[in-house]
């Protein structure tokens, strides 16, 4: 019988696969066509890229008609790439990413394939066997370039697939892109994919169903989301990822949709392919509103030749053919048979193939003219090899196969090629490869019989076939048999062949380990788990029934090694195969040997007395300007007023001026110091104290004097760090960083850096200052939170994502992304942007100038209120008590005004806010999600907006982390929730920032950190979800939609949001799910998140007075020193009125310091390891406090100390006990008590010990103790109830996490901190 | 059916298993297969165990094992059998290992149990067992807290009870879980 589908004429088009892509371009330009991870390509830029490098590849000698092979890991490089090649004109030849060098060298050429493109690191390998390879990074960095492609034609061959053949050999399809592109609008005819779905693309694209998923969505517009790795094969977290990215189409094998236990109500679409679908799947996919398909088609007849809606209760057929194909049984003669009876299944219609590759005689053995052809699309047919029956009209019932052909995996196996394979092998008699069920998987089982006084080694013949075969076709098992059993034709009777009991759980013997490391792994597990087989892939606790012991007895063993000494058990539990774990034993023996063992230099101590009194000779200087940024306008004001006839807008006008003045002053006081009093430092190591450590001390000293925060992501930071000698080129975007030394750090043209990007070019270790260069090459872009140390480079149009640190020496290869605390490379792809944007010259004058105005301007803003408080004192005190006049002495006087400026200080703030709010309400329309050119109106007010937010965490600091800083963030434009607690929060962008209810973000979290490269700013909402707790320094880059209930530790970067679920808890850059959380510590809810109203209101008392009282101090000190500095002034005594100014500068640092050593002891008295819930009077008073240390000791005292040996003696008054000569770069400490440094350590920029954190709104404070001679990279942090043993290093950016104990003479880096070797 | 001191119900299965009440059962399967055969006999065990409760609510798989919204579970394998621990408790933890002396010992025990810990080993008539059962109470801890093993491990907090004991077969056993 014969069975033909409908009709349709209407689909049989003259077209290539290009024409359809770009016609989808053309037609939805903006329309998702890609997404990846975090990122996404619209059709147009899928056509962009895809054209950038098929004019690569023509450029390379990829010709129309030609064959270009394809070898990439999943991702949407691999999909731009296919576009590619069919943009060029050429085929391509897909090859699974895990395919065999050897495979893919046999298909190249017998496809006479005219290249391949692959990833460098292949291209290398492949060149080495003397083909052409196409490395994608080097086609991507190639220039644009606009010159028309040569075009295939319909009966252009659009790709060649290879399935398994029987004679041994590999045999390639060739489909023509009238055949593929017929097939496409005739299955989609059937299917309904519509461009509003989203598509699950899971497949291989080695696998030609995978043309299902990509091209039919091009087709119609759909957009496609592209699953990672890990997630294709696992199906609880397939099923996450199709409800959470709420996918409508899933095109899969039924096998995998067996796994999976979930009614997908989102999904409309379910198209089941590639091997026999179980009734009983069928009861439990079908669903109102869903059409659940079930289709079949070989390679030859171009992925699918019929199709049927499965419903419940019918038994499961394979459907009708698709329009314009059909079907019919034949017998062996090729004669119709009756109708239902069984015979073999033809195809014919528009999509069977031309043939296969250089085959003549197999092509015209299964593709055969058709005697009942109606029109030239169906001259020949195809011979399936498939038993099959048709019932009279329709549908068609498979039935198996006709010879010894089966699927695995979705692969499509001919055993005879297995056979072939294995025959070749030496030793081997007979041979017959079967496919049996073992624990409910479809296995490969290879029955062997040696030759005749030969003995088989089971070991060889796996590595053998695993040489030259796909995974998927290297047997499971291998079976030794005597004989194999006949049937009395003296065929092989195939059904008793059978696994044994023995070979079920047999394990196949070692293979021959192959490098050194393979050989210490081998030596060891053949102690630890004796007798059993070891492979490359074998995993360590699956395959060789490894336990927790024996991981840690493997450990111990291979830790016995010099070599290995830094190894952990979580290294095995992370890296569990044996072909992986051996990676990072190389790993850490090529870092041992290449590490050159430091050894520590000894403190000098006359340097160090030397090195101290200098620095100390020049800090008053240092404190005086400091302290003239506010005193000088202060005392302006104070002189132009008070005198009958004296103007209050004038006096104002001139403390604008002057204070505006001395910011400019101050930029060029700090070039000046640096070029004319200490010069440019040269690389190399110094001893810490000596007289380069000095000059590196002061150049960082007088840069912190310039107002540079004002002009951050403006080009005026570009020119500021070019006058303080960086070398930094063109186009380059800077946001926010800070340079160790300027001089030694380039950065080139089109390079972007993020927020506080930490340029750690200088560094204390091992009682050296360590100086090297850092380089950012052309292009590439740093994101935030990032540390480079010295000696380190990021490529051209490389990538280091957010909260990563580039450890010294480390480079980035050019184009590579690397990510992590170390960084190390990653497979994730950068979107692609449009090129970009220029401006004019006098748009470029108009921004300078604008981003000038905007910086002073919003400097005057926050500085504008302290006037209306002058006039309140000043008319107070002029009406009732003239103290300004009156000689009362000093103390009397201070008193006075401290008690005039509460009032005024509470006025203050509220202005400062009311006023802030009101500009921003007013003037800065709200952000809106979207990319923008950053000369754009849009990056102006974005720019405006995260500058008042910066100035706030300096004037308004005592709002953050208190009960009034979610109604700050809502006066602002963000959506807050209620009890929802905010500390000091960087990077937000109110209007797109949402947080829920009950959350709690700590201390100098980025929220919502936007990405600003290539010329463009793109926005993008965050999301932040009830209950939800954002650890202290934890990065959230914009975009992120973090759960309810989750847990982002402290320095951790939140993981991709489809990795999120509710209730987990992160940890780490790269982040690390971690199993629980630990529980709460039983506080009422009254005490953690539903505070009584009396609690609010006691709360809101002392955050006020917190709030008020720094700033009144501040005020009357102002006060008291223009009292007791006026007089030198009205006489015209300037000098002694400078000195006079220089003195009481100085004196108001100490005073600010000893204010808080006092409140500290005062209110806390020492700091113990306790847990108190946030709503309790300690909690208060304690963080009233820290917020008193941070906002007036640190900037007017601590900060001008740091890298001098009066900072240790200074925290000593706090109470934290600091050994001798230790060297501290850092003020971050806050239950001073808590802390316990050693003697001789070094402790870089911004590191710091946390004695305390706020988890589940419980403070739990608890002690640090660090030992002696302990090194502490830049930005560090080490968690409470930690021991840092003697001479233990910590990289940059490294996290140690609560209760560590980190042996003596050990080093560690990462986050969170792992040993270094 | 044996009580432990505190009690503490241990059955080898198959058995009538009673509902943990204020002490978590703890049932032993014999079986000597390769683990993933012991991953789904154990699983079967739970599976009639649960039914036999009239608990309907199904378990879910999750690396770190089975997880079920009822009942805390905790399962340990060793080369013979498998050990499964249910309790209402939050905090549960269950290891076995076989009681045998190794040449890497007092480094796994300097490295993993610390070194008073090492100590105290050495310093018993019988320090493979000694280790053992200090194994099991680090590793059923780390269970409860649902923590990995790692080098130099904190000190984590020591729940309410730890009942440890031997078999005749020669496996050191410890539970531990919290009354909460």
């Amino acid at each position: 019988m014969i069975l033909r589908g409908p009709q349709r004429p209407d689909l049989l088009c003259d077209e290539t696969l290009a024409d359809i892509l770009r016609a989808t371009a053309a037609d939805c330009p903006t329309q998702i066509a890609l997404e990846w991870h975090d990122q996404r390509w619209s059709y147009t830029q899928l056509l962009q890229e895809a054209q950038h490098l098929a004019q690569g590849l023509h450029a390379q000698g990829a010709q129309v008609d030609g064959v270009v092979g394809l070898w990439l890991p999943r991702g949407a490089d691999l999909l731009i790439s296919q576009a590619a090649i069919t943009l060029s004109g050429a085929a391509w030849l897909p090859f699974d990413a895990d395919t065999p060098i050897e495979r893919v060298q046999l298909c190249l050429n017998s496809a006479r394939a005219q290249g391949i493109l692959t990833n460098r690191e292949r291209a290398q390998a492949l060149q080495k066997l003397g083909l052409t390879a196409w490395a994608i990074e080097d086609l991507k960095a190639l220039p644009r370039s606009n010159l028309p492609l040569p075009a295939a034609q319909p009966n252009s061959p659009a790709y060649v697939i290879y399935t398994s053949g029987s004679t041994g050999q590999p045999k390639g399809i060739v489909i023509s892109h009238r055949n593929i592109c017929h097939l496409l609008r005739s299955e989609n005819a059937v299917l309904g994919v519509q461009r509003t779905d989203r598509v699950y693309q899971g497949f291989s694209v080695a696998f030609d169903m995978s043309f299902e998923e990509i091209w039919i969505s091009y087709l119609v517009g759909a957009t496609l989301w592209i699953a990672p790795p890990t997630i294709v094969s696992d199906p609880e977290a397939l099923t996450q990822q199709i409800k959470q990215q709420k996918l409508s189409v899933v095109h899969a094998v039924p096998t995998l949709m067996a796994l999976i236990d979930d009614p997908l109500p989102g999904v409309r679409i379910i198209n089941l392919g590639g091997e026999a679908c179980p009734e009983a799947l069928v009861g439990r996919l079908v669903r109102p509103g869903r059409l659940l398909f079930n289709s079949y088609g070989p390679t030859e007849t171009s992925v699918t030749a019929t199709l049927t809606a499965l419903q419940v209760g019918e038994a499961v057929s394979i459907g009708l053919p698709l329009p314009n194909y059909g079907v019919m049984v034949v017998d062996d003669q090729q004669r119709l048979v009756p109708d239902g009876e069984i015979g073999e299944l033809a195809v014919f219609g528009p999509g069977l193939a031309t043939g296969y590759l250089g085959l003549p005689e197999l092509t015209a053995s299964k593709f055969l003219p058709n005697p009942h052809a109606a029109s030239p699309e169906e001259a020949r047919i195809y011979l399936t090899g498939d038993l099959a029956k048709i019932v009279p009209g329709g549908p068609v019932y498979c039935l198996g196969r006709v010879d010894d052909q089966v699927k695995i995996r979705g692969f499509r196996v001919e055993l005879g090629e297995i056979e072939a394979r294995l025959a070749q092998e030496p030793g081997v008699g007979a041979v017959a490869v079967v496919l049996r069920k073992i624990a409910e998987v479809d296995q490969l089982i290879a029955f062997l019989v040696p030759a005749a006084g030969q003995t088989l080694q089971v070991a060889a013949l796996r590595q053998a076939l695993s040489l030259t075969l796909p995974s998927y076709m290297v047997p499971a098992v291998f079976e030794v048999l005597p004989e194999l059993p006949r049937l009395p034709s003296g065929k092989i009777d195939r059904k008793k062949l059978q696994p044994s009991a023995q070979s079920l759980t047999q394990v196949a013997a070692s293979s021959e380990p192959r490098n050194e490391d393979e050989v210490a792994l081998w030596a060891a597990l053949q102690r630890i788990v004796p007798g059993q087989s070891l492979r490359p892939e074998a995993d360590f606790f699956t395959d060789l029934g490894g336990h927790s012991l024996l991981a840690a007895r493997l450990v111990s063993l291979l830790r016995q090694q010099p070599a290995y000494a830094n190894l952990s058990v979580g290294d095995l539990y992370r890296e569990r195969t044996l072909e992986k774990f051996s990676a990072i034993l190389r790993q850490r023996r090529t870092h041992l040997q290449q590490k050159k063992k430091s050894v520590r230099l000894p403190v000098n101590r006359w340097r160090h007395f030397w090195c101290g009194l200098a620095q100390a000779c020049c800090l008053p200087f240092i404190v005086l300007w400091h302290m003239a940024s506010w005193l000088a306008p202060f005392f302006t004001y104070h002189f132009n007023t008070g005198e009958p006839g004296d103007s209050i807008p004038v006096a104002v006008a001139w403390s604008l001026t002057v204070f505006i003045l001395v910011e400019i002053l101050s930029f060029i006081i700090a070039i000046l110091g640096k070029r004319l009093l200490v010069g440019n430092l040269k690389p190399g190591r110094y001893p810490l104290w000596g007289g380069t450590y000095f000059r590196f001390w002061l150049s960082e000293k007088l840069s912190t004097l310039a107002p540079i925060r004002l002009f951050h992501g403006t080009p005026w930071l570009n020119l500021y760090l070019r006058l303080l000698g960086a070398k930094i080129g063109r186009h380059v975007f800077i946001d926010n960083i800070i340079v160790a030394v300027p001089e030694l750090l380039t950065i080139e043209e089109g390079a972007d850096l993020g927020s506080a990007v930490i340029i750690s070019n200088a560094r204390v270790s091992q009682g050296y200052l360590i100086v090297g260069p850092v380089r950012i090459d052309q292009g590439a872009l740093v994101e935030s939170n990032t540390v480079l140390e010295n000696h380190t480079c990021v490529g051209a149009k490389a990538r280091l994502e957010a909260m990563s640190c580039l450890a010294e020496g480390v480079q980035i290869p050019a184009g590579e992304t690397w990510a992590g605390a170390p960084a190390r490379a990653t497979s994730r792809l950068t979107e692609v942007l449009p090129p970009r944007p220029t401006s004019s010259f006098v748009r470029q004058i108009w921004l300078y100038t604008f981003f000038a105005l905007g910086g002073f301007g919003i400097a005057c803003l926050f500085f504008l209120p302290v006037f209306p408080v002058f006039m309140l004192i000043d008319a107070l005190d002029a009406h009732y008590f003239d103290i300004f006049e009156e000689d009362v002495g000093s103390f009397f006087s201070f008193g006075f005004f401290f008690l005039l400026s509460i009032p005024a200080s509470a006025l203050l703030v509220l202005l400062t806010t009311t006023l802030t709010g009101l500009l921003r309400k007013i003037l800065l329309p709200t952000q809106v999600v979207g990319r923008w050119p950053i000369q754009s109106g849009a990056y102006l007010r974005k720019w405006l907006i995260t500058r008042i937010l910066d100035a706030s965490l300096e004037t308004l600091h005592g709002l953050y982390a208190s009960v009034f800083a979610a109604t700050w963030l809502r006066l602002m434009g963000a959506k807050v929730g209620r009890h929802t607690e905010v500390s000091t929060a960087t990077g937000v962008i109110p209007d797109l920032l949402t947080l829920g209810h009950d959350s709690f973000v700590a201390d100098g979290v980025m929220l919502g950190d936007e990405e600003q490269r290539g010329g463009w700013m793109t926005l993008k909402p965050t999301v932040i979800g009830n209950r939800s707790f954002l650890g202290n320094g934890a990065y959230v880059p914009d975009g992120s939609v973090v759960p309810d209930d989750m847990l982002i530790g402290v320095q951790t970067r939140t993981p991709p949001n489809e990795a999120m679920k509710p209730g987990q808890v992160w940890m780490g850059s790269p982040a690390l799910l971690l199993p629980a959380r630990e529980g709460d510590l039983g506080f009422n809810a009254s005490l953690t998140f539903r505070p009584s109203k009396l609690r609010w209101l006691s709360r809101a008392f002392v955050e006020t007075l917190r709030i008020v009282l720094p700033m009144s101090f501040v005020i009357a000190t102002g006060y008291l020193i223009v009292q007791e500095t006026i007089p030198y002034a009205e006489e015209e005594q300037w000098g002694m009125m400078t000195l006079a100014l220089a003195l009481a500068g100085c004196l108001y640092g100490i005073s600010s310091f000893l204010l808080v050593v006092a409140l500290k002891w005062l209110c806390i008295g020492k700091y113990i390891p306790t847990a108190r819930p946030m709503w309790s009077p300690f909690v208060w008073i304690s963080e009233a406090v820290t917020n008193v240390y941070e906002s007036l000791a640190v900037p007017n005292f601590l900060d001008f100390l740091r890298g001098t040996p009066l900072l240790p003696w200074a925290l000593k008054l706090l109470g934290v006990k600091v050994g001798q000569r230790t060297f501290l770069d850092t003020t971050d400490m806050t239950e001073f008590d808590c802390v316990t440094i050693g003697d001789d350590c070094e402790l870089n920029y911004s590191c710091g010990p946390q004695t305390h954190l706020f988890e589940d709104r419980v403070m739990k404070i608890g002690h640090v103790i660090i030992g002696h001679r302990v090194s502490v990279g830049a930005a560090s942090t080490i968690l409470y109830n930690t021991e840092i043993g003697d001479d233990v290093q910590l990289g940059s950016l490294t996290l140690v996490a609560k209760g560590e104990r980190l042996p003596a003479q050990t080093a560690w880096e990462g986050s969170p901190a792992a040993p270094v070797a | 059916m044996t009580r432990k001191d505190p009690p503490l119900l241990v059955a080898t299965w198959p058995a009538q298993v009673p509902r943990p009440c204020e002490v978590p059962c703890v049932i032993q399967l014999h079986h000597s297969g390769p683990k993933t055969a012991q991953r789904a006999s154990i699983r079967k065990v739970l599976q009639e165990v649960l039914q036999s409760w009239d608990c309907t609510l199904p378990w879910k798989e999750t690396p770190q094992g089975p997880i079920h919204p009822q009942y805390t579970i905790s399962v340990s394998y060793t080369a013979t059998s498998v050990w499964l621990a249910l309790h209402t408790s939050s905090k549960l933890g269950i290891d076995a290992v076989v009681t045998a002396n190794f040449p890497e010992l007092i480094s796994v025990s300097q490295t993993y149990l610390g070194p008073s810990a090492t100590q105290s080993i050495l310093s018993h008539t019988h320090p493979a067992k000694a280790f053992a059962r200090e194994w099991t109470v680090l590793e059923s801890n780390l269970k409860a807290h649902r923590q990995g093993l790692s080098e130099f491990p904190a000190q984590l907090p020591q729940l309410e009870h730890t009942v440890s004991w031997d078999t005749t077969e020669g496996i050191a056993i410890t539970v531990c879980w919290s009354q909460q």
